[in-house]
C-alpha cells in the first residue's frame, strides 16, 4: 500500500447522546500504514469516535469507509464490527478474565477462523514480541498493570488486523515506563505494517509516535497535520494555548479552527 | 464458513466436557424415552382419583389384575388443598383426557355435573345401593361412605360426657375446647352446607354464630383437627371416620361418637364415581365403574384403614366398622347441598372471620 | 436472532397461557366487563387480607435480610475455614419446601414437651399459629437468598476500591462507606425476591391459619371453581408486588457494580476477633432453622419401619421427579439466560415492561398458569404431546423461566460490556461471544440459578397436578396424595424423606462445584480447546 492511499475515511460524521452533540460533522482521512494520533481532553468525543469506527456505536449521520468499503452510512451498518478486521485496545483493557494470557490471544485467531496449527505459533510469536512469553498460562488479573497493557495491545495486533484502534493505550502507566513502551508499541505497529488510530491526551506522546495528528475538541477536528507542523506552530501562541489546554484537560475553544 | 463450523465444534466439545453437557444429555434421554413410551397403545382406562391414594390404589390394582386393563391414575386429595383434579377436569372440558372421576366427597362431583363434565351411566353393580346415594339421572353413584364424627380426647372428656350432637358443641363447658376444620374446604364444607340445607339458613347460621362465640378453633384441615385432639390441645373436634380411625389405630387417647344419632342423623359422605363425558375409553371406563361399585371393592375399602361404610347391605364387615343399617344417615339431597355450598361459604366467612 | 427465538418461545409457553386466563377473567356472563375486578375492591374482607399479606411479606423479607445479610457478610469477609461447607449448611433451609418446615414447627411443640419444657411448648403452640409465627418460619426459609446474594455482591466489589478507601479511612469506615453502599443494590434485589416469595406463599399461612390474600386466591379456585374470578383475585397481589419492585428500582436505579476479579489479592477482611460472632450467629440460625425442625420430624418417626415403608415403591417417582426438575432447570436457565441477557443489554424503551411481566408471571399462582396451559395445549391435534412429560416440563419451564431471567439479568449486569465488545471487534460472531465470553463468566450464576430452580421445581405441586400424564406421579404429588389422613409418623417420615431427596443431590453437586478451584493450566486449556 502506498503511503498516500486513504485507508480510513470519515465523512461528515455526527453523533449525539441524549440531545448532546458528541461528534459534530467530523471529516477525517487516515492514510494506509500511518500512525494517526488524536489528541484531545477527556470527554471531547475521542472514544465515541473510535467506537463508531469499530462499529460499537452507530453514527447519527455521515459515513465511514475502511479500505475503500463503506462500513456504515447514515446510521445503517453495511459491515458488521466482527468483519471489519480491526484491533482495538480498550481504555479499561477489557481482557477476558476467564481466559489465560495465551487464550486471550487464541480467542481472536479462532474467531477469525485460523487453523489450529498456526494458532500456536502465532500466539507464541506475539507473546515473544510483547515480552510476555512465559506468562501463557496465567490469568490476566495476575499480571502487573504494564503487562496487562502489553497483553491488550498484543490482542489488538493478533490476526493481522487492517486497522488498530487504541484508546489511550498507555494511560495508566508511570511516565518512565510509558516512554519505553511507547517506543515499543510504535515499533510493533510498524513491524506489522498496520494502520493505527491512537488516542491520547498527552501531547508528548502524540508528537513522538504520530505520523500525522489531529486535535479534537467539542466533537470537532480543529487541527490536522504532522507533528513537525505542530512543533513549528508551537511558537504560535494560540496553538500553544490549545496544547496547554489539552494537556490540562480543559476543553479547547472551538472558535479557533485551523 | 469453515470458520464457523470449526468454532461450532469447539463450542460443542467444550459443552460436553462441562457438567452442563451431562445434564443436557440426561435430560434429552429422559425426554425422548418419556415421549416414546407414550406410543404404546394398549387397553387402558384413565381415572382421576381424589380419594386418598393409600386407600384407592389397592382397589385400582385389584381391578387391573381382574380385568386386564391398565389403569392410569392421577391421584390427588382435596384435603391437601391442591384441588387440582376438579380444576383439571374443568380445564380439559373441550378435550377430556379422563374416563372416570372417583371423588372422596360429593360437592365437587356435583359441581362437575353442573358444568357438563359428566356423562350418565347407571351401573348394574349399583342396583342394591339405596337411591339416596344415587343420582336419579345417573350422573354419579355413591359407594363406601365416610361419616362426620365428633372426635374427643379420652384424657380430657369422660365417655359419658362426650357430646351426642353438634348442638352440644356450643355448650359453654366446651368453650375454647372445640375445633373444626375450615368449612370452605373438604368434608367440613359438605357438613356445613348440609346443616344449612337440613336446618334452614337461620338456624344453621345461628349454630355457627354460637360456635364462634364458644371460641371454636378453625383448623386448616381434618388432619389438623385430629392432631389437636390427639395432643390434648383441644378436647373435641369434628372430623371424618377415617381420620378418627387412623388416630385410634396409632394408639392415641381418642374416641369418637356419631353425632345426632338420636336427632336429625349423622352426615354420610359416600365416595362418588362418575363417567366423564367424551372420555377416551368409555367402555373400559364403564367396566371400572362397575368394579368400584361392586361389593368386593366396598369390602376392600371397609377393611382398609379408611374404614368406609359399605352401601351394599351384603358386604361382610370388620369389627371396627358399623353397618349402614345400624346408623341413622342424615337425610339430605346431595345435589342441593352442592348447589348451596357457595352461598353457605359466603355466609360463613364473616361469621367465623375467615 | 437467538434472542428473538427465546423471546418468542417464552411468549408461547408462559405469556400466552396467562394471557388466556386474563381474557377469561374479563369475560363474565354479562359479556366483557371488569366485574371480576371491581368486586375485589369493594369488600373490606379483601382489604384486611391484603394488609395481612403485605405485613407478612414485609416482615418476613425484613427479618430474612436481618438474618441473611450478616451471614453473607460473615461468609464473605471473615477468615473462615471450610467456607463452602458453612455456606452449604446455611443455605439448606432454602431447599426444604416451606410447608415441610411449617409442619415440623407444628411438631416442635411436642418435642419441647418431650424434653420436659412444657411451658415453652405451650408458649410456642399459641405463638406458632399467628402472623409472627408465619413470619419467623418464612424468614427462616428464605434468609439464604439475601445471604447468598450479599456474599456474592461483597465478593464482587473490587478489592482496589476497598483498598483505596482503606488507606485513608481504616477498615471499619471502608466497610461502612464503600463496601456496603456498593452491595446494597444486590441486597435490595434479595429483599424483593423474598418479598415476592412470601407474598405468594400459600402453604405456610394455610398451615398456620394466617389469613392472607394468597389463600383467598386459592379459595376462588378450590371452593368456587370460577377461573375468571380466581385469576382476577390474583391481581391485587400483583399490584402490590409491582409497586414494591418499581419502588426498589426507582430508589436504586440500575446500578452496575462491576469490577475486575482478583485472585491473588484477598478481599478486605474483618479482624479475626469477629469470627466467633459470625460462627455464633450461624450456629444459632442453624439450630433454629435446621436442627429443630429436623429433630422434630425425626422424633415423630416412632418406628424406623414407617420411614422405610413410606419410601418403599417410590423409586419411579423419585426418578421422574429428579429428571423432571433437572430438565426444567436446564431449560429454564437456558431460556432465562437469553432473556436475562437481552434485558441487561438492551436499550429498548419498554425494557421495564419485561421486568413487570417477569415479576408478575413469577408471583402469579401456579394454578393460573397451569389451567391456562391446559386450555392452550389440550387439543386433539397435540395429543401425542399433551399426554406426556413434555407438557409438565413446559409448565415448569414456564413457571420458573421468569425467575431465571430476573436473576440472570442481574448477573449479566455485573459483566463488563467491554469484554463482549472486545470479542466482537476482534472478529467473534455474536454466538461466539455469547458462548466464549458471556457464558463462561456467568458460570457460577448459571449453576446457582439452575440449582435454585431445580429445587423449586422439585417441590412444585400446583402445576404438576394439572399437567401430569395419567398413570405417572412425582414424589411431592405422591406425598401430597398420601399425607392427608396419615398418622403423624407417616407424615413426618415422608417430610424427612423428601428433605433427604432434595438435600442429597445438593451435597453431591456441591462436592462437584466446591472442589478446590484453580484447576491446573493444562486443564483450563483442555476445557477451552
Amino acid at each position: 500500500m502506498s503511503p498516500s492511499e486513504v485507508f480510513l475515511k470519515l465523512n461528515a460524521l455526527s453523533k449525539s447522546f441524549n440531545g448532546r452533540k458528541i461528534i459534530d460533522c467530523l471529516d477525517l482521512e487516515v492514510y494506509a500504514g500511518e500512525v494517526f494520533c488524536i489528541l484531545g481532553p477527556s470527554g471531547c468525543g475521542k472514544t465515541t469516535l473510535l467506537r463508531m469506527i469499530a462499529g460499537l456505536e452507530l453514527p447519527d449521520q455521515g459515513s465511514i469507509e475502511i479500505g475503500g468499503k463503506i462500513v456504515v452510512e447514515n446510521s445503517r451498518t453495511r459491515m458488521a464490527p466482527q468483519n471489519r478486521r480491526i484491533g482495538y485496545v480498550f481504555q479499561d483493557l477489557a481482557l477476558w478474565p476467564h481466559l489465560t494470557v495465551a487464550e486471550n490471544l487464541e480467542f481472536v485467531l479462532k474467531a477469525h477462523g485460523i487453523s489450529k496449527k498456526s494458532i500456536a505459533s502465532s500466539v507464541g510469536n506475539m507473546l515473544n514480541l510483547v515480552h510476555l512469553s512465559g506468562f501463557d498460562d496465567q490469568r490476566p488479573e495476575t499480571l502487573s498493570g504494564g503487562e496487562q497493557q502489553r497483553l491488550a495491545i498484543a490482542r489488538a495486533l493478533m490476526g493481522n488486523p487492517l486497522l488498530v484502534l487504541m484508546d489511550e493505550p498507555l494511560s495508566s502507566m508511570d511516565s518512565q515506563l510509558r516512554g519505553q513502551l511507547r517506543q515499543e508499541v510504535l515499533q510493533w505497529i510498524k513491524e506489522l505494517g498496520v494502520t493505527a488510530v491512537w488516542i491520547t491526551h498527552d501531547q508528548n506522546e502524540a508528537v513522538t509516535v504520530a505520523d500525522r495528528m489531529a486535535i479534537v475538541s467539542k466533537g470537532c477536528l480543529i487541527q490536522v497535520g504532522s507533528p513537525d507542523e505542530f512543533r513549528k506552530r508551537l511558537s504560535d501562541d494560540s496553538v500553544r494555548q490549545i496544547l496547554m489546554d489539552v494537556s490540562s484537560n480543559r476543553d479547547v475553544d472551538t472558535n479557533w479552527r485551523g | 464458513m469453515r470458520n464457523s463450523c470449526n468454532k461450532g465444534r469447539v463450542l460443542s466439545r467444550r459443552l460436553w466436557k462441562s457438567p452442563w453437557g451431562l445434564v443436557i444429555l440426561l435430560s434429552g434421554i429422559f425426554l425422548s424415552v418419556s415421549s416414546c413410551s407414550r406410543r404404546h397403545r394398549e387397553d387402558a382406562v384413565v381415572i382421576y382419583v381424589s380419594t386418598d391414594r393409600p386407600f384407592s390404589e389397592p382397589v385400582l390394582q385389584a381391578f387391573e389384575k381382574r380385568a386386564g386393563i391398565t389403569v392410569k391414575a392421577v391421584y390427588d386429595t382435596e384435603e391437601t388443598k391442591s384441588t387440582g383434579l376438579a380444576n383439571r377436569l374443568l380445564a380439559e372440558k373441550n378435550n377430556p383426557q379422563s374416563d372416570v372421576f372417583w371423588s372422596g366427597e360429593s360437592v365437587r362431583t356435583l359441581m362437575l355435573k353442573r358444568n357438563g363434565i359428566l356423562a350418565p351411566y347407571n351401573s348394574p353393580s349399583a342396583s342394591a345401593i339405596h337411591s339416596t346415594f344415587k343420582d336419579p339421572e345417573g350422573y354419579w353413584t355413591g359407594f363406601s361412605a365416610r361419616c362426620r364424627v365428633i372426635l374427643y380426647n379420652t384424657n380430657l372428656v369422660k365417655k359419658g360426657d362426650a357430646p351426642k350432637s353438634v348442638f352440644d358443641l356450643i355448650d359453654p363447658k366446651w368453650k375454647g375446647k372445640v375445633t373444626i376444620s375450615d368449612p370452605r374446604f373438604g368434608t367440613m364444607s359438605f357438613h356445613a352446607a348440609a346443616l344449612f340445607v337440613v336446618l334452614g339458613d337461620e338456624k344453621a347460621a345461628r349454630l355457627f354464630q354460637d360456635l364462634q362465640e364458644n371460641e371454636v378453633r378453625v383448623s386448616p384441615s381434618n388432619s389438623d383437627v385430629r392432631r389437636l385432639v390427639e395432643n390434648g390441645e383441644m378436647a373435641l373436634g369434628l372430623t371424618d371416620t377415617d381420620d378418627a380411625n387412623t388416630s385410634i389405630l396409632s394408639g392415641k387417647p381418642v374416641a369418637f361418637v356419631y353425632p345426632d344419632e338420636q336427632g336429625m342423623g349423622t352426615p354420610f359422605m359416600p365416595n362418588m364415581v362418575s363417567l366423564i363425558a367424551g372420555g377416551p375409553n368409555p367402555e373400559s371406563g364403564r367396566k371400572l365403574i362397575d368394579f368400584l361399585l361392586s361389593p368386593e371393592a366396598e369390602e376392600m375399602l371397609a377393611k382398609s384403614e379408611a374404614v368406609q361404610i359399605p352401601l351394599h347391605p351384603s358386604v361382610s364387615l370388620p369389627k371396627s366398622v358399623r353397618s349402614l343399617s345400624s346408623l341413622k344417615p342424615l337425610q339430605v339431597d346431595y345435589a342441593q347441598v352442592a348447589t348451596r355450598l357457595e352461598e353457605v361459604i359466603k355466609i360463613l366467612q364473616p361469621i367465623l372471620g375467615l | 436472532m437467538a434472542l428473538i427465538v427465546a423471546g418468542v418461545l417464552f411468549v408461547g409457553i408462559a405469556v400466552l397461557p396467562v394471557g388466556l386466563m386474563f381474557v377469561e377473567s374479563l369475560r363474565t356472563p354479562q359479556g366483557v366487563s371488569l366485574a371480576n375486578y371491581s368486586s375485589l375492591l369493594t369488600g373490606s374482607r379483601q382489604r384486611v387480607l391484603l394488609t395481612n399479606s403485605f405485613l407478612l411479606a414485609l416482615s418476613s423479607s425484613t427479618l430474612a435480610i436481618l438474618l441473611g445479610a450478616p451471614l453473607g457478610f460473615f461468609l464473605a469477609k471473615t477468615k473462615l475455614g471450610l467456607r463452602p461447607w458453612w455456606r452449604l449448611l446455611l443455605m439448606t433451609p432454602l431447599l426444604i419446601p416451606p410447608y415441610i418446615l411449617g409442619i415440623s414447627w407444628m411438631f416442635s411443640t411436642d418435642m419441647l414437651r418431650l424434653l420436659g419444657w412444657g411451658n415453652w411448648a405451650g408458649l410456642l403452640a399459641t405463638w406458632t399459629f399467628s402472623l409472627p409465627g408465619a413470619v419467623v418460619i418464612l424468614s427462616l426459609c428464605y434468609y439464604p437468598i439475601p445471604m447468598l446474594v450479599t456474599e456474592a455482591a461483597l465478593n464482587r466489589v473490587g478489592v482496589r476500591l476497598e483498598e483505596a478507601a482503606w488507606l485513608v479511612a481504616g477498615w471499619k469506615r471502608t466497610l461502612w462507606s464503600v463496601t456496603l453502599p456498593l452491595v446494597h443494590p444486590s441486597v435490595a434485589a434479595g429483599f424483593l425476591l423474598v418479598f415476592i416469595l412470601s407474598l405468594a406463599e400459600f402453604s405456610v399461612p394455610a398451615l398456620l391459619r394466617v389469613r392472607v390474600f394468597a389463600t383467598e386466591i386459592y379459595t376462588q379456585f378450590a371452593a368456587f371453581y370460577d377461573f375468571g374470578a380466581a385469576t382476577a383475585a390474583a391481581s391485587p397481589l400483583l399490584v402490590v408486588i409491582l409497586i414494591i419492585a418499581f419502588l426498589i428500582r426507582w430508589l436504586l436505579g440500575e446500578r452496575i457494580v462491576s469490577s475486575r476479579r482478583s485472585l491473588n489479592s484477598s478481599p478486605l477482611m474483618t479482624p479475626s476477633s469477629w469470627l466467633p460472632f459470625g460462627k455464633l450467629l450461624s450456629v444459632a440460625v442453624l439450630m433454629v432453622g435446621i436442627l429443630l425442625p429436623i429433630a422434630s420430624l425425626a422424633m415423630k418417626v416412632d418406628r424406623p419401619m414407617t420411614l422405610w415403608r413410606s419410601t418403599d415403591n417410590s423409586t419411579a417417582e423419585i426418578g421422574s421427579s429428579l429428571a423432571l426438575s433437572a430438565t426444567a432447570a436446564v431449560l429454564a436457565v437456558g431460556l432465562g439466560l437469553f432473556l436475562g441477557y437481552w434485558r441487561a443489554r438492551t436499550n429498548v424503551r419498554w425494557k421495564r415492561v419485561a421486568d413487570a411481566v417477569w415479576i408478575s408471571l413469577f408471583a402469579l399462582p401456579g394454578t393460573v398458569l397451569g389451567i391456562g396451559l391446559v386450555r392452550l395445549w389440550n387439543e386433539p391435534g397435540l395429543m401425542s404431546f399433551y399426554g406426556t412429560w413434555g407438557i409438565v416440563i413446559i409448565g415448569l419451564v414456564a413457571r420458573f423461566t421468569p425467575m431465571a431471567a430476573l436473576l440472570l439479568a442481574e448477573n449479566v449486569r455485573q459483566l463488563s460490556v467491554s469484554w463482549e465488545e472486545a470479542a466482537l471487534v476482534h472478529g467473534a460472531e455474536w454466538w461466539q461471544t455469547f458462548g466464549g465470553i458471556v457464558i463462561p463468566n456467568l458460570k457460577k450464576g448459571l449453576w446457582a440459578v439452575g440449582f435454585l430452580i431445580f429445587v423449586l421445581a422439585f417441590g412444585e405441586v400446583a402445576i404438576t397436578i394439572l399437567l401430569i400424564p395419567p398413570g405417572r406421579s412425582t414424589l411431592p404429588l405422591k406425598i401430597f396424595a398420601t399425607i392427608a389422613n396419615s398418622p403423624d409418623s407417616v407424615l413426618a417420615s415422608l417430610c424427612l424423606f423428601q428433605t433427604t431427596v432434595i438435600l442429597f443431590p445438593l451435597f453431591v453437586a456441591s462436592g462437584m462445584i466446591f472442589r478446590p478451584r484453580r484447576p491446573s493450566a493444562k486443564e483450563v486449556r483442555g476445557l477451552c480447546l
